[in-house]
């Protein structure tokens, strides 16, 4: 009894963090669908969102719901910017400069983040105390409720977006056919521009709400962003729950395995995971991708 | 390498070494070491991201694997150090294979995010396997190399090993760039789809590379241990690979000597940061983005660049017409190329794409040394037949045989190996690269590619090398467009880049030449010139399928004619009685509907 | 109406058009002919702003377009069908056509757009009605370019640009859909075309250019060029 007592409480607090996952995992979903680029410092965005609210909070001194949406706020800008300035400029559309050039980003984000906030974990106070309720046994802490009611409200608005919505539809448009889109007449390169936007938004909102579960600290972006990835890749990104039940499936793997085994090689599973995802099944275990 | 290059390195290094041994800090000597092991470790980038082109994220981890090996076996097995050196290398060599066939199937991001996946799951095992790698600590304690009473211990003696190491791996490096498996990786990087056309087995070559990349990297990794005598995980993390990447582009990823330039640039860098040490990360960022932006090819390339403006005196060759220049050479007569014609036979063949039956049961006959053309309108199916014919596709069902010999299911490198060569519609020739280079990359298909065997018998790779230069020349001497050998590809005009894939594909030695719609883009005059190579090639022992919309180059040259309409076989003969086919009219020009009108 | 002058075009170090002079007036069905290679879709393309013109003038309604961005040609009522349609497979029928007006109501509501569809497209061609829920991938070829043509349509153009509209239909798909564009024509809104299928495109259009290597070789009504059986020798290129 106390067995199957443990495996349920690993297993709640897996699908917490797979939560997480599946929300960043979106993130990448939405730039890669739009833009075709993945970008490698997706994590980052994840990372400057929290450490930016707990800035707002301890020196600004900012009620915590208001020192998140400037943080959001802030990271939203800065992925608009970012886009702006590299992405847009990449003139001959090629893999390997897109590579490189969101993985200097993601450099430049975590070494200016370590110059700000310098190089000590951080701690975010949950959103209403460090209480938990009791499910089945297992203590949940509130924390994993704002969790699930973000993630359900992302979820609901990004279909509203993409389904019903004409700017949502040219987005998914381009995804589709670019060339198509093009001829349409939409402007393809605000929608890379809006992509980017909203992967950041959500990926800073992602961070905020896993950092009181966890610590902030300038270099978890980099490991964090490829989990999303993995996630996304996992569920695969046709839709936007395709992310969100990767996530959930790689939150409980990597917490049962730390678990029962050790947890020394739990970053390694996520890893182990896509290397085994992408050269056995390159289209995703659910959805349809073109990795080769 | 060639000589002077390595009596300018020997040079410099001895004037560094003097320099610090007269009047130096022996400090200097030590980051000069850790600049060598590196930078052996970058040439592995070099060979992987900069000849084959493929992005592979986590070089450190190789590095790691090396230098980890060879301490757990000297220090817990008691090992001598050179054995460990080479447990060392056949460690990550077997890691490198067996990880890397896989993986390196993947492409761009994926293959990117796949190799960083791998690091660090390498990196996990260095911390998390502590009975053998003393956990997140590290290990200490570690002997220097030493071979029987011979220690090296100190600076001085392992600079003289570091740098001996780093000569043998740049002779090494650009011994390969020179030879014709350079030439396969070059083209592989830029153009898959044409290296395979060329006879290069692209996935055993990607692999190959791979594998020496990575030796490399161990290598420098099991020299780093018995210098530095302690190791840890964080030394080989996937930041430690972004590092490295880093010196690679910064440097210069198309050549070893980038790999020395960035390594020197950014192991002095933190030391000039001085105090603001900490903003190296952020710098690290900055410069990644700046470079990929504004010095792509790096400070070697900007180097080059410089040499190249100040060199080049020559005023450009004028651009000839490429009409008069073939009329020129017409009269040199046939053009040698020892192959001996093959007949191809195609039969029943079908190939169907998602609802789309594309080639429907066709059959078709090319006889040895004739001109057969392929017509039919737009959609009937001749690209996907040449793409079967050359093993790009596999068909549904139907045979295509060479001389007797089955095509259906090889793959398109051995097809062009048996002597398949082809043009393509829109030109694929390597816009950087020179047009001697372009022309040499057919001779991949006769060449041995054994990237093992470069290596082992440099010799040989260079006389293979010459071979292939003389006979572009040769070829290009007979198409007249040998002037034009050492300018880039992309600056000749459009006429003779067409005659230079001809070219490419004639050192091949072609039994079977397919010529995809060769007319395409120029004009009356340079398509009469054109018709005239073909019947010129034809007429010295080359049998030529021609794909082909102009019905005056087809008219003039064509031996007999093959019409495909909606991807079946509608007509086939002599010139003159297939295109007075009132069907064949029709299928180009169509019919009037019969109820349009006002 | 349409304009162009002088257009040098192509693509890389390929010169394609080499200064092509052509214009469709209010109310014309204008075809362009000519072999493959000949530039056709290049001269398309050009004018639809997909590539840059090296030289000459491309007019629409006296407004210089040369060099604009796609979406701002579209939005300035120049609407093209391309050619192998380049509909977006996994969305609706009716999600394609919305996005149809993307250029000219990002904004509107759904509901207002749905009425245009039901006013504007749906009528000429009724099968998409039915259609409507069905993914676009799903539909056989004629249908999929029924619906690159209503697509264009809500995008409400004051000329449309139809790029081998035939390839690879049935004869009798082939009839409706120019009947369609001589429809759309009467009711005032002229069309160009590029066709591979000569004597179908001579026979409906007003006006008939022919295209080779790059250069306009001859001009004419279509009745003239049905019997002018030199047009269809300069075409097949066996004169």
């Amino acid at each position: 009894m106390a067995e199957l007592q443990y495996f349920w409480q690993i297993t709640v607090a897996g699908l917490g963090t797979g939560l997480i996952y599946g929300l960043i995992g979106i993130g990448f979903a939405i730039v890669l669908n739009v833009s075709g680029i993945i970008n490698l410092a997706q994590g980052e965005f994840s990372m400057l969102g929290a450490i930016m609210t707990l800035y707002a909070l301890q020196v600004l001194g900012l009620p915590i719901f208001a020192a998140i949406a400037l943080a959001v706020t802030v990271v939203t800008i800065l992925g608009v910017a970012f886009e702006r300035l590299c992405i847009s400029r990449l003139k001959v559309f090629s893999i390997q400069t897109a590579i490189f050039i969101t993985l200097g980003a993601s450099m430049f984000a975590r070494g200016g983040a370590m110059v700000a906030w310098g190089k000590e974990n951080h701690s975010l106070p949950a959103f209403s105390g460090h209480g938990a309720v009791s499910i089945l046994g297992a203590a949940v802490p509130l924390q994993v409720f704002w969790i699930l009611g973000i993630a359900a409200a992302v979820i609901a608005a990004l279909y509203w977006w993409f389904n019903r919505t004409l700017f949502g539809l040219a987005m998914r448009s381009c995804a589709e056919n670019r060339l198509g889109a093009e001829f349409v007449g939409i402007n393809v390169r605000l929608m890379v521009t809006v992509s980017f936007a909203m992967s950041a938004a959500l990926g800073a909102l992602a961070g905020i709400v896993a950092a009181p579960l966890t610590f902030v600290s300038f270099d978890g972006g980099l490991i964090l962003g490829i989990k999303g990835f993995v996630a996304a890749i996992l569920g695969g990104r046709g839709s936007y729950l395709g992310p969100v039940i990767g996530g959930l499936a790689l939150g409980v793997l990597e917490s049962v395995s730390a678990g029962y085994i050790s947890s020394t090689y739990k970053d390694s599973i996520a890893f182990a995971v896509l290397i085994l995802i992408l050269t056995l099944r390159p289209n995703g275990l659910f959805g349809r991708w073109a990795a080769r | 390498m060639q000589r002077w290059e390595f009596l300018a390195f020997v040079t410099i290094v001895g004037l560094l070494a003097a320099a610090i041994a007269i009047g130096g800090n022996p400090y200097v000597l030590s980051v000069l070491n850790f600049i060598g092991i590196f930078s052996v470790a970058v040439m592995g980038i070099v060979l992987i991201l900069g000849y084959a082109g493929q992005v592979v994220l986590g070089h450190a981890a190789f590095m790691g694997i090396g230098a980890y090996t060879t301490a757990i076996m000297t220090l817990k097995f008691g090992w001598p150090a050179p054995l460990g050196v080479v447990s060392a290398i056949v460690v990550v060599a077997v890691v490198a294979y067996l990880a890397g066939k896989p993986i390196l199937r993947l492409k761009g991001f994926y293959l990117a995010l796949a190799t960083m996946a791998l690091a660090v799951v390498v990196d996990s095992v260095l911390v998390g396997w502590s009975e053998m790698t003393e956990g997140p600590s590290g290990m200490t304690g570690i002997g220097p190399f030493s071979v029987g009473p011979l220690r090296i211990v100190g600076e001085w003696p392992n600079f003289l090993m570091i740098y001996i190491i780093v000569a043998g791996a740049l002779a090494l490096t650009l011994n390969i760039s020179r030879s014709m498996v350079g030439i396969g990786l070059r083209v592989l990087h830029r153009d898959e789809e044409l290296a395979t056309s060329l006879g290069v087995n692209v996935s055993v070559m990607k692999t190959a590379a791979f594998v020496l990349s990575a030796t490399f990297a161990g290598i420098a990794g099991a020299i780093y241990t018995h210098y530095s005598r302690f190791i840890s995980p964080d030394i080989f993390s996937l930041h430690a690979s972004f590092d490295m990447l880093l010196v690679a582009m910064l440097g210069g990823v198309w050549t070893p000597y980038g790999a020395i330039i960035g390594a020197a640039l950014l192991k002095f860098l933190p030391e000039a940061l001085g105090a603001f040490r900490d903003y190296r990360i952020a710098a690290y960022g900055i410069i990644f983005i700046a470079i990929t932006f504004y010095l792509p090819n790096g400070i070697a390339g900007w180097i080059r660049d410089v040499a190249e403006m100040l060199r080049r005196k020559k005023p450009g060759i004028p651009a000839l017409v490429m009409g008069e220049i073939l009329a020129d050479t017409a009269a040199a007569g046939a053009i040698g190329t020892n192959a001996r014609p093959a007949s191809l036979e195609v039969a029943e063949l079908s190939k169907s794409f998602i609802g789309l039956r594309a080639v429907a049961d066709v059959g078709f006959s090319v006889p040895p040394n004739q001109i057969t053309a392929l017509i039919g309108p737009n959609g009937a199916g001749k690209s996907t037949t040449v793409n079967l014919i050359s093993g790009l596709f596999m068909p549904d069902q139907g045979r295509i045989t060479l001389d007797g010999v089955d095509l259906v299911g090889q793959s398109a490198d051995a097809i062009a190996r048996m002597g398949v060569a082809r043009t393509f519609q829109n030109v694929r020739l390597l816009g950087d690269m020179t047009v001697l280079e372009n022309v040499m990359a057919g001779y991949c298909a006769r060449a041995d590619l054994a990237v093992w065997r470069a290596l082992a018998r440099p010799r040989t790779a260079r006389q293979q090398f010459r071979t292939a230069r003389e006979e572009a020349m040769q070829i290009m001497e007979g198409l007249g467009i040998a002037r034009y050998a050492d300018q880039p590809a992309r600056e000749l005009p459009f006429g003779l880049q067409r005659v230079a894939e001809i070219a490419r594909a004639l050192i091949t030695r072609p039994r079977l030449l397919l010529v995809d719609e060769p007319a395409a883009g120029l004009n009356d005059a340079e398509t009469v010139a054109l018709g005239a190579l073909l019947k010129r090639l034809a007429a010295s022992g080359i049998t030529i399928l021609l794909i082909e919309h102009n019905m005056r180059l087809v008219q003039a040259v064509a031996d007999s004619i093959v019409v495909l309409h909606h991807g079946q076989l509608l007509a086939a003969g002599a010139p003159t009685s297939v295109l007075r086919n009132q069907e064949v009219i029709e299928a180009y020009l169509g019919g009037v509907p019969a109820h349009v009108g006002g | 109406m349409l304009e162009v002058e002088g257009l040098v075009s192509g693509y890389g170090s390929v010169t394609v058009l080499r200064g092509v002079a052509m214009r469709v007036e209010p109310g014309e069905i204008v075809s362009i002919v000519g072999a493959n290679g000949a530039g056709k879709s290049t001269l398309l393309r050009t004018i639809s702003g997909l590539i840059r013109a090296r030289e000459g003038r491309i007019r629409f309604h006296g407004v210089d377009i040369g060099g604009k961005a796609m979406h701002h040609i579209v939005a300035s009522g120049l609407v093209q069908v391309p050619e192998g349609r380049q509909l977006f497979p996994t969305l609706t029928v009716n999600e394609n056509l919305l996005l149809g007006a993307f250029a000219r109501a990002a904004w509107q509501s759904r509901h207002a757009l749905r009425r245009d569809l039901e006013k504007q497209v749906y009528p000429i061609f009724p099968i998409l009605a039915e259609r409507r829920d069905q993914l676009a991938g799903t539909l056989s070829g004629g249908q999929q370019q029924m619906l690159a043509i209503g697509r264009a349509l809500m995008a409400r153009p004051r000329m449309l640009i139809l790029d081998e509209p035939s390839l690879g239909l049935a004869p009798l798909v082939v009839e409706e859909l120019f009947s369609v564009v001589q429809r759309l024509r009467n009711g005032g809104m002229p069309s160009l075309l590029v066709e591979q299928n000569a004597r179908a495109a001579a026979a409906f259009s007003d006006r008939v250019y022919v295209l080779r290597q790059g250069t306009v070789v001859a001009e004419g009504t279509g009745a003239d060029m049905l019997r002018n059986e030199t047009l269809f020798s300069e075409y097949l290129g066996t004169a």
